[in-house]
């Protein structure tokens, strides 16, 4: 069953963070700041938070240290659910896009 | 730099964690709260400014209290729980997060009330945990030893003692003699170990030239008793000879490179070669020593009439702290039957916490007391601010209601934007908090004991913001439940108010109002008692004197393989040639000497055998001495009362013995007022008094002074201990570099200790009293700005509510300066209140203040009067711009809206 309602804004960053590999939390910190150049910034409360329900729904999962990096930290990965849910929320968001590209919204000067 | 960048970052992540445990639900923490500690201090550690550090700190600690909120709202989840799950759960999250946005939105709608709201919170939350881990770290945090509990100091009273007035406290609480510790320490089964010890100076070699390093002795058993462990080393064994040394962290750190090699390098000290053994814990401390270098104390030999000697050591299980005096107030009677002559002892006992601290525990009291009732005036101004808006709400809640909100959402939303309020204002706190700790421990005189161990104490700041978060719950609730008792109809037609949420605003005033007089009086206490010290008589003139401390190597000429007569005079030969050098300092007109020098807290007390007095059963004639130079009364300025001042014949050799008393001296022993030309006996030799001068202050402006003085030439004692006095106006900046570079032409050996104008001596001497005084005005002043917002909003408030009735009055005839009269006949009556409780109160905690005040009385009307007056003209004031506005009240105006 495709998830109905849109995810949170905050757990969707997490979802595309994690898309591209394995990472800790400072990590991922810092992929959502790139992400978004600088709009989203988590605090570390929140992005556990967060995380903790992804882990919880069964979305992302942790995962071994990639080698070369730092094993005492716990690692998180994109489960194949995950995946699909990242996959499914940006083919939504694209649809809007393109809608508002419709609507001559995306030409228009600030 | 980066030192201070890394205590600052432990302190936050220490806070961190203690707050991350305190807002987590159990769950969460255990599941992440490790990750998340690791992600905080990597964000932190990432940034590069101090700002960026501060606004990320701020926005990660509000995070973590949302999300610990958010957890705790919503519960915790089930596991493995059913995947894409949209149930009950997700919705309660939608909800609280709703409410949340919601919060915010409407926090920055009201933008001033939620300003003024979380900068009041974030001052009174933040003075009051500033103070209250200033006190924790000074007053109740243990030594770091085990079981500090059971270390005591031990001093042994000679029962004289007790009632000379001159002697200060330190001498009362007494000291061993080398033969008295000796039997004690053989003797004692109270104490599992026990050890006496000596706090001294010593000059050690430095760079170009010498510095004064503060050493101490210690026999074997201090350490043990202690049970301190060495971070490099080892301590020092029993039978060690004197060529050792244990040296502190810092000055490891500071001196010896902080590595392993200082282990076995040899320090000079006073001219000896010592060997380091050993490097102290870094956290070592005793609150009554600061040495540096810590050496070995050989307990042979020694006068019995020579009491240096301070002594601790640890309780065994079971003995109490009377069992243990008795014992040693045994062994010392047996100590005393040796030789009749010897004092008799008592025994006194205190453990070492108490001792030290007890000159800063009432001042720190009151202040903790100050801020206590300013995080009161805040957490009521924020209740006045909330309440205010609440009822300024009464209308939309009402609309809300009327559309279909249930109350219980109403009550839950209002609930949720104070706690917002709170949490961000404690926040907020947290930061003061840091800074006012930083700003304490900078600004406090030197002498409080273990304050610069103090960071932000975590149980302090949870009271304080409890206290905070309970008054934004409690005043979120009100408007939830005046709503329910308001007809919505009738409030969406008058907007009106109950009248009881307005008494309790009132009521709510008056007592801000009261904590600030309270303030108020306890500032204008502190302040009458600065001017009435600086108006203290000093009884010498200290403008255009520069005083000049030395530390000089004394041990050359008097070492052994020196005759003591010829190292006197090639000693004297040296201290002639250093006067003469500075002599040579431009500006400089006149180079004088003291064996004391005034507000150096360097006492020196002596028998003395006053001609024809007879001394009272039991009393000791106990004077202070003091040897100068015969230019000492010209270059203080200090006239004779009767007879004359030293002349520079009286410093010859062969010349005459003679005394300058003073007039408390004079008075005292010989009561009949023919004082010049008695004699005086002192040091077996016989002087005789040729002047009187007047009484001076030379310790404590408060008059805890030596009360009687004499003067003898220097000549006669030939050591001044490098006190120098230089007449001159220059300012230190120019001298200082002069003086020393004068002196270290002399002789490198030379450590300068102090050099600095003895008018800044003085002004040191009132440090205290000025940073109680400051601090308490501040208190004063935030609480009373506190107050008269209060007094304003109230006032507006009510004003706005009565605009129809003061319309319709105008309208009627009613001349404006009537409602004028009315509005600030109602603001009066409730400054009238607030200044009548508060002057009660104040009356109530003088008592408190009592220790700390000096020359104005505890109920000084003035003082009173004052802070009372100024609260009133201050209050009539603030609801000047209501009570105007009132006058203005246009009925077609107030009709149309």
């Amino acid at each position: 069953m495709p998830r109905s309602t849109p995810i949170a804004t905050l757990s969707y960053y997490v979802l595309l963070a994690l898309a591209d590999g394995p990472a800790h939390g400072w990590a991922i910190v810092k992929r959502i700041r790139e992400l978004t150049e600088g709009s989203a910034h988590p605090s570390s409360g929140s992005l556990y938070l967060a995380m903790v329900r992804l882990e919880d729904d069964g979305l992302i999962a942790g995962a071994a240290a990639p080698p070369g990096e730092d094993e005492r930290r716990h690692y998180y990965k994109l489960t194949a659910l995950g995946r699909r849910a990242a996959r499914d929320e940006s083919q939504r968001l694209a649809r809007l896009v393109g809608r508002a590209r419709a609507l001559r919204l995306l030409e228009e000067p600030r | 730099m980066s030192t201070r960048h890394s205590r600052r970052a432990r302190v936050a992540s220490r806070c961190y964690a203690a707050l991350r445990r305190l807002v987590l639900p159990a769950w969460l923490d255990t599941r992440a709260g490790e990750e998340l500690q690791s992600t905080f201090e990597e964000t932190l550690a990432a940034t590069t400014t101090a700002w960026t550090w501060c606004t990320e700190l701020a926005r990660e600690v509000s995070g973590l209290v949302i999300a610990g909120l958010i957890a705790r709202l919503t519960g915790r989840p089930r596991r493995p729980a059913v995947p894409l799950d949209t149930g009950g759960r997700s919705m309660r999250i939608d909800r609280v997060s709703h409410d949340l946005r919601f919060a915010f939105r409407s926090m920055r709608r009201n933008r001033v009330v939620t300003w003024l709201a979380v900068v009041t919170l974030a001052v009174g939350v933040g003075a009051s945990t500033a103070m209250y881990s200033v006190v924790e770290a000074v007053l109740l945090r243990p030594l770091p030893f085990d079981h500090p509990e059971q270390i005591v100091k031990v001093n042994p009273t000679i029962v004289n003692w007790r009632n000379v007035p001159s002697l200060s406290d330190a001498w009362q609480h007494g000291r061993f003699s080398p033969p008295e510790a000796r039997a004690w320490l053989a003797g004692q089964r109270s104490f599992q170990a026990a050890g006496a010890y000596f706090q001294s100076s010593a000059r050690v070699a430095s760079g170009a030239g010498s510095e004064r390093v503060g050493t101490a002795a210690t026999t074997p058993g201090f350490w043990a008793a202690l049970g301190a462990h060495p971070a490099l080393g080892r301590l020092l064994a029993p039978n060690e000879t004197d060529s050792v040394a244990l040296v502190t962290y810092a000055f490891w750190q500071s001196h010896l490179g902080g590595d392993s090699a200082a282990i076995g390098r040899t320090l000079r000290v006073d001219d000896y070669p010592v060997r380091v053994v050993g490097v102290l814990p870094r956290n070592f401390e005793l609150v009554d020593v600061t040495a540096d270098i810590w050496m070995p104390l050989s307990l042979s030999g020694g006068e019995l009439d020579s009491h240096s000697l301070l002594a601790l050591g640890r309780l065994r299980a079971g003995v109490s702290v009377a069992r243990a005096a008795d014992e040693l107030t045994r062994i010392l009677r047996g100590v005393d039957a040796v030789d009749p002559k010897h004092d008799r002892h008592t025994a006194h006992i205190v453990s070492p916490v108490r001792e030290a601290t007890d000159a800063v525990r009432a001042p720190l009291l009151v202040l903790s007391i100050a801020a206590a009732v300013l995080l009161a005036a805040a957490c009521a101004s924020v209740a006045l601010l909330l309440l205010g808006a609440g009822t300024d709400r009464v209308r939309e809640l009402a609309v809300r209601q009327a559309l279909g909100a249930l109350r219980r959402r109403i009550a839950a939303q209002l609930l949720i934007e104070s706690l917002v309020l709170s949490v961000v204002g404690a926040t907020g706190g947290v930061l003061v908090a840091l800074v006012g700790i930083r700003v304490l421990i900078a600004k406090t005189p030197p002498g409080i004991p273990r304050i610069d161990h103090a960071g932000i104490d975590v149980h302090s700041f949870a009271v304080a913001a409890m206290l905070a978060l309970a008054t934004g719950v409690l005043v979120g609730l009100v408007p939830a439940i005046s709503l329910s008792r308001v007809d919505a109809s009738e409030s969406l037609r008058s907007g009106a108010t109950t009248a009881s949420t307005g008494r309790l605003q009132r009521g709510i005033v008056a007592s801000e109002l009261a904590l600030a007089t309270v303030l108020l009086v306890a500032a204008g206490l502190l302040t009458r008692t600065m001017s009435e010290l600086q108006r203290v008589r000093l009884g010498y003139n200290p403008e255009g004197v520069f005083t000049v401390l030395l530390m000089l190597p004394g041990d050359k000429f008097f070492g052994p393989g020196t005759s003591s007569d010829s190292g006197e005079v090639a000693y004297d030969a040296y201290v002639h040639r250093i006067e003469t050098a500075l002599r040579t300092v431009p500006g400089v007109s006149d180079v004088g000497g003291t064996s004391n020098m005034p507000f150096t807290n360097e006492r020196g007390t002596n028998l003395v055998e006053p001609e024809g007095y007879t001394a009272a059963p039991g009393e000791m004639i106990d004077a202070a001495r003091r040897f100068v130079t015969p230019n000492y009364f010209s270059m203080l300025r200090i006239p004779a009362l009767a007879g004359r001042v030293l002349s520079p014949d009286d410093d010859r050799p062969n010349a005459e013995r003679v005394m300058i008393v003073t007039d408390q001296f004079a008075r005292h022993f010989w009561p009949d007022g023919r004082w010049v030309g008695r004699t005086v006996g002192f040091w077996e030799r016989t002087y005789r008094v040729v002047g009187v001068i007047a009484d001076t202050h030379e310790h404590d402006l408060r008059g805890d002074d030596d009360k009687y003085k004499f003067y003898v030439p220097a000549v006669h004692a030939g050591d001044l201990d490098g006190n120098l006095l230089l007449r001159t106006n220059a300012p230190s900046a120019v001298l200082t570099p002069m003086i020393r570079e004068r002196l270290w032409r002399v002789d490198p050996e030379i450590a300068l200790i102090g050099a600095e104008p003895l008018r800044a001596r003085i002004d040191r001497s009132l440090a205290d009293d000025r940073f109680r005084m400051t601090l308490m005005s501040v208190f004063s002043a935030v609480a009373a700005l506190f107050s008269l917002l209060g007094i304003y909003g109230v006032m507006s408030r009510s004003v706005a509510r009565r605009r129809r009735e003061m319309a319709l009055r105008t309208a009627l005839g009613a001349p404006s300066g009537r409602l004028v009269a009315m509005v600030l006949s109602e603001a009066g009556r409730i400054g009238i209140a607030g200044a009548v409780v508060g002057i009660a109160l104040a009356i109530a905690g003088s008592r408190l203040l009592e220790r700390l005040i000096w020359g104005v009385p505890r109920l000084d009307p003035l003082t009173y009067g004052a802070a009372a007056g100024v609260l009133l003209g201050a209050t009539i004031l603030a609801a000047l711009a209501p009570a105007r506005d009132a006058a203005r009240s246009d009925l077609m105006r107030v009709l149309r809206s």
